[in-house]
């Protein structure tokens, strides 16, 4: 698959962090991407129909309570925020891929499935990072892993 | 206002329910459910005046659960969608059950009053 669809998911995905949980992200290139986090959070939404594929996004942890935090209105350290840590990673995905596939897509008839979560370790995520294939982004300067893959059978 | 909120995200209830804070809309009683099978058992055992309901959940979509409630059980609660959903099939197939109101998320304050007064309006 070729890479257009990079400049229309890094616009979407800037654009919703702002009124999604007050964050700001920039996309950066690997030589300025740091090292894995010391815990990370990944999951991923499919979807279906006239096109098919995955988005995926791997967080830090420390980003996922971050938005939790911000989304609720309470503090970091809040048993509460602690709870919707991957709730906030989920509807992450859930808002990002909704809005993805309707840039992308327009009025094709595609169907976002529901989000998962995924297991995530320092090799996952270096594996990811150093994928050409993967966007790397800075939000809040904590280091995300976007990536997008369109089934080719689709 | 009596309020149910149907979402499988865990976050999304919390969210409403400060939007709706924000928005200064008054909530007596606030309800969740996690898909529409439970909405519609919550809806049983607790009438309320109004409905948030996403459209991708599992067990029973909001397409379903809301045509369920509309054409099965004739409950004419107001429903607001709330979804990422830009499928426009979807959409048509929710106007066609009367819903009138639609927020894409994420979503502001000023847009949740503004979905509330729209849905307050179906069936009018």
């Amino acid at each position: 698959m070729s890479a257009e669809w990079k400049p229309t998911v890094e616009a979407v995905f800037c654009r919703i962090l702002q009124p999604f949980a007050f964050a700001f992200g920039e996309r950066v290139e690997a030589p300025m991407f740091p090292p894995p986090p010391p815990a990370c959070l990944a999951g991923s939404i499919g979807f279906r129909g006239d096109r098919q594929g995955r988005l995926r996004l791997m967080i830090s942890e420390a980003l996922a309570l971050g938005m939790a935090a911000s989304i609720l209105g309470t503090d970091l350290d809040d048993d509460e925020t602690h709870k919707f840590k991957q709730a906030a990673l989920m509807e992450l995905l859930n808002v990002t891929g909704g809005h993805v596939l309707t840039d992308l897509y327009g009025a094709a008839r595609v169907d976002l499935g529901l989000p998962e979560c995924e297991d995530c370790d320092h090799l996952l995520w270096s594996r990811a990072a150093s994928d050409e294939a993967s966007m790397l982004f800075l939000v809040d300067d904590e280091p995300v892993v976007l990536q997008f893959c369109e089934d080719a059978a689709a | 206002m009596r309020v149910l909120v149907v979402d499988d995200s865990k976050l999304v209830p919390a969210v409403v329910r400060k939007t709706l804070e924000l928005a200064e809309i008054p909530v007596e009683e606030f309800f969740e459910a996690s898909n529409g099978a439970e909405g519609i058992e919550r809806l049983r055992q607790h009438p309320v005046d109004l409905i948030f309901s996403d459209i991708h959940m599992p067990v029973l979509d909001g397409v379903e659960m809301i045509r369920k409630l509309r054409q099965e059980k004739g409950d004419r609660t107001p429903v607001i969608v709330v979804s990422t959903e830009g499928n426009q099939d979807k959409i048509e197939q929710l106007k066609a059950l009367g819903v009138r109101a639609f927020i894409r998320k994420p979503f502001t304050p000023e847009m949740i009053a503004e979905a509330v007064n729209e849905a307050k309006g179906e069936g009018a």
